[in-house]
């Protein structure tokens, strides 16, 4: 499924570059004559809008808890086809938290009960198509430049028993979510304000900020009919909404 | 002939350190000797230094402060190109100062004198305890007691710290008017005026020389003499110019003694004099010497003074000016390449900036001209272009005759032709192959024919055809008609005959971007817009050098492993480049010959290559400005504040990198910009400067 939608990402991106490059031949794109940029960042999502809008979660001690900072990976390769053009494709990763859900099925008392549920880590995988660009007088694919990307996200729970506890007893009891869930994808528009500083002929640190977009397909709820899974993942949707902006910080090598 | 030059610039070098200037060869005055601490240290060394001497005087962290920027901005001038040690003038004022000081010799030795290559009348004493003498001062005045009097001065601001004082007051009178300023100011002139004289009596000079200083700086601000410049001084004698055009004008000396100095530095002339008259007075024993290092040897300095001022007056493109010194220092020195050098020079001058639109920068405003400079520049702003043409080529012409095979005035030569030849309206066939008088006598006596023609027209008219009457009456008017207005038509008839002269084909070489890579980088200037450490200027400075270094693909050699400027050579090197970058500025584009042109040649032996020479600017601008801030604190928290802020605070920096070229072979110059958004690192600098090289 996911590979399907890395495809059609790719062949989208490879339909823009022959034609650009053919074009813009004679004009001087690139940094000191190289035009291909593949970057390696580290993600960094300080979650300061979820914790101002979400409710509170809890930690693997049950004790109330935020979640403050995010961390993951990016990976691009970029061509620079106009000297204030750049296309390209990225891949990014990142491990989260949202809190977990609030109340499960009891199976043996035949009704929902309310619990407090540890909170649940999951990846969000982001395959987008992405153009950088700059001003009159930038220096592409070196100095500052904007980026605007689009395309697909996959989130995916961890795999692991989380601790939750009934409201009324003291009582600790593990769960395995289960991971035949399935979560919906998401659309995602992102803005990149991104700098690569070089620091030699070939390589560049790029660091910067990305403010993020992110659609979670609805109707959801109509699926699962489960109060444990609707409450996960209304509270997952609202999460990634919330989740606006990222840093990043990393190396780039140009080619 | 590139040997001969080398041989000729070597002697002139040698010259130049060892012996006393040859002024029919002049080249620019540099320092000689060995290089003074001043110009060899870091300000911070120099600011312990006068920590260490004068502490108790900078007690508190402004005082500290001010003392730190004060020996920046003395740096500053010190490395500007303008300031030259161990020349004559310098090597003479210290001479001077030995004999002032004689019973104070702690004070002289913390004194050190410099000459300031600059047309302003004008002496600076510093906190710091170097004292300046500009050029343009020792060129006005009159003898050895003149120049010791305006020395003792400096040496008393100095000895009671006023501009420490200065600062002191302002500090803690911050709100006072400038009216008050200006008092505080006038009574420390006074000060030094009363001490200077007592000093200057000490030394054995003669009291009368004091008033005369003061009549110097009241007329400094013009020509060193005031003598009557014949309109054939600029015809050579060869161009007829109408009595009614040349001197229709009076221009009288305005300045006066009592002017108003409510809000001057300096009390006006006449209590200047008042005081030193009262303070002569006042102290006996006067001694009548007017010179002590002797008349020869004071008038020598002055002439260097002069000469200086003229080179500066073609740099700084004063060409009336110029040409006026040149008729005064002619009478002196008949035979001066170095003259006629500079007049070449200044008539093509006068040419290149007058068909460019650019005469206001070497004629005045008619309200500011006075005395006898005057009528050449009144002569000069109201002429045409066909006068300007004729005067420069008349000029270059006789020089190029009397100085055949000068260099420097061939290259003249080559450049006004190309100029001329650039010159819409110019056409050589205009002007008569007779002068003036030949043409008004042919003139009239073609008056006479054509009477006679007429009547043998209308003889003819009643028996010829049309077409023969018309024949008849062409013929009557072929020759050239005489036309007593546009008298500057018949003022190079010698020349129009010379086909060897204006015939010759000249092409015109250009550099382009291209060559930039291959030039020889002289100069590197890194400018901010907000106030950054000396380390972080070196630091871009240094980022620019390597940047180019990267272009080229040669390995860079860092500052360390270099040869340390502590060479006097070395830094003459960099007085050259600091006046050609000046005139390359103020070329714009445009090619012109370097005044400093044979020493250049010496410095750059060898290698052909253009010199360039970088400017390069920094700009953190970030955009935000309190209309930005306001709107997004008010309508669009926290949402702006987040979003936009640092992304505007990311892209808010900009280089703009500068690189003018100069040729010394072709005189030609180019200057290549571009700009990028980012700090100046290499990188982005190699990246910016590629870019635009290849577009």
């Amino acid at each position: 499924m996911i590979m399907k939608h890395v495809l059609t990402l790719s062949l989208i991106a490879l339909c823009f570059l022959p034609r650009e490059l053919q074009a813009q031949r004679n004009n001087v794109p690139g940094f000191l004559g190289k035009k291909i940029v593949i970057d390696l960042s580290s993600v960094i999502h300080p979650h300061i809008t979820n914790n101002v809008f979400s409710e509170t979660g809890y930690n693997s001690n049950l004790r109330p808890a935020k979640d403050w900072w995010d961390f993951g990976f990016k990976t691009g390769i970029g061509i620079n086809v106009k000297p204030k053009l750049m296309v390209g494709f990225q891949f990014s990763y990142l491990k989260q938290s949202t809190i977990g859900p609030d109340n499960i099925y009891d199976a043996n008392l035949g009704y929902t009960i309310p619990i407090v549920h540890e909170m649940l880590d999951y990846t969000s995988k982001s395959f987008a198509v992405k153009f950088e660009f700059t001003g009159s007088e930038g220096l592409l694919p070196v100095g500052f430049s904007h980026g605007v990307s689009a395309g697909l996200t996959f989130n995916s729970i961890v795999d692991q028993p989380y601790t939750f506890r009934y409201l009324y007893d003291d009582e600790l009891i593990t769960k395995k979510f289960d991971q035949s869930v399935e979560i919906p994808r998401e659309f995602s528009l992102a803005y990149t304000a991104n700098m690569r500083q070089p620091i030699s002929q070939n390589l560049a640190i790029n660091y910067g900020l990305t403010y993020n977009l992110n659609f979670m397909s609805g109707g959801f709820l109509s699926q699962f009919y489960n109060d444990y899974y609707d409450s996960f993942l209304e509270d997952l949707s609202r999460n990634r909404r919330l989740s606006i902006m990222t840093l990043h910080v990393g190396l780039s090598v140009i080619l | 002939m590139s040997q001969k030059l080398f041989f000729l610039s070597s002697l002139l070098w040698c010259l130049n350190l060892v012996a006393q200037i040859d002024f029919n060869n002049y080249q620019s005055l540099l320092a000689k000797g060995r290089i003074h601490d001043d110009f060899s240290t870091s300000v911070d060394e120099k600011y312990q230094e006068v920590l260490t001497r004068l502490g108790h005087l900078y007690k508190t962290a402004d005082q500290r402060k001010y003392l730190m920027s004060s020996t920046e901005a003395i740096d500053e001038i010190l490395h500007s190109g303008l300031v030259v040690y161990g020349d004559d003038i310098s090597t003479y004022i210290s001479e001077l100062a030995d004999k002032l000081l004689k019973q104070d010799p702690k004070l002289r030795s913390e004194l050190r004198f410099y000459t300031l290559k600059s047309n302003v009348p004008n002496a600076l004493s510093t906190n710091q305890g170097i004292i300046f003498f500009t050029t343009g001062l020792v060129a006005e005045v009159m003898n050895e007691a003149q120049l010791a009097y305006i020395l003792a001065h400096e040496i008393s601001h100095y000895k009671r710290h006023h501009g420490l004082e200065s600062y002191n007051w302002r500090r803690q009178n911050h709100d006072e008017s400038i009216v008050n300023l200006s008092s505080f100011s006038k009574d420390n002139e006074l000060e030094a005026d009363k001490m200077a004289v007592e000093m200057y009596r000490n030394a054995g000079y003669e009291p009368q020389e004091i008033v005369g200083v003061f009549d110097v700086l009241m007329y400094a601000y013009l020509p060193f003499d005031e003598v009557v410049m014949p309109k054939e001084y600029i015809s050579n004698g060869q161009m007829y110019i109408p009595e009614g055009i040349w001197g229709k004008k009076s221009f009288p000396i305005t300045a006066e003694e009592n002017y108003d100095d409510s809000r001057s530095t300096h009390p006006n002339i006449k209590t200047r004099k008042k005081q030193a008259i009262e303070e002569i007075e006042k102290l006996d024993d006067w001694k009548e010497a007017i010179f002590h290092l002797g008349e020869d040897r004071f008038e020598y300095v002055r002439n260097v003074a002069r000469f200086e001022n003229l080179r500066i007056d073609v740099s700084e493109s004063n060409f009336t000016n110029s040409i006026y010194s040149i008729f005064l220092l002619e009478k002196e020195f008949p035979n001066s390449t170095f003259l006629a050098e500079m007049k070449a020079l200044s008539w093509l001058g006068i040419l290149q900036y007058y068909h460019r639109g650019k005469k206001s920068s070497f004629i005045p405003k008619t309200k500011f001209m006075e005395g006898e400079i005057a009528l050449f520049q009144d002569y000069i702003k109201n002429a045409n272009k066909d006068i300007i043409n004729t005067l420069a080529i008349r000029n270059i012409y006789d020089v190029q005759k009397a100085f055949p095979g000068n260099e420097l005035i061939e290259k003249c030569t080559e450049h006004l032709l190309l100029e001329l030849d650039q010159l819409e309206n110019f056409d050589w066939s205009k002007y008569s192959k007779k002068n003036f008088d030949e043409s008004a006598k042919l003139a009239i006596a073609m008056a006479k024919t054509q009477d006679t023609v007429q009547q043998a027209t209308q003889a003819q008219s009643v028996k010829g055809s049309k077409y023969d009457r018309i024949k008849v009456k062409r013929s009557a008017n072929a020759p050239e008609s005489f036309d007593s207005t546009n008298y500057c038509m018949y003022a190079i008839p010698d020349i129009i005959l010379d086909s060897t002269f204006y015939m010759r084909k000249i092409v015109k070489k250009t550099i382009s971007d291209s060559t930039i890579l291959s030039s020889e980088l002289c100069a590197s200037q890194v400018f901010c817009e907000k106030h950054v450490s000396d380390q972080r200027r070196a630091y871009y400075s240094n980022q620019l050098e390597q940047a180019l270094y990267l272009l080229k693909d040669v390995p860079y050699v860092p500052e360390s492993d270099k040869e340390l400027l502590v060479s006097s050579e070395q830094f003459n090197r960099n007085v050259l480049n600091s006046w050609l970058q000046h005139e390359i500025e103020q070329a714009e584009n445009q090619s012109f010959i370097a005044t400093d042109y044979y020493l250049l040649r010496m410095t750059h032996q060898g290698d052909n290559k253009p010199l360039s020479y970088i400017n390069m600017q920094y700009v953190f601008d970030p955009n935000l400005t309190p209309v930005w801030w306001t709107a997004s604190t008010v309508f669009a928290l926290p949402v702006a504040v987040f979003a936009v802020l640092p992304v505007q605070l990311m892209h808010g920096s900009y280089t703009t990198v500068q690189i003018a070229s100069y040729d010394l072979e072709s005189c030609s110059t180019h200057v290549f910009n571009t700009s990028f958004e980012g700090k100046p690192r290499k990188h982005l600098i190699a990246s910016a400067i590629s870019k635009a090289l290849q577009r």
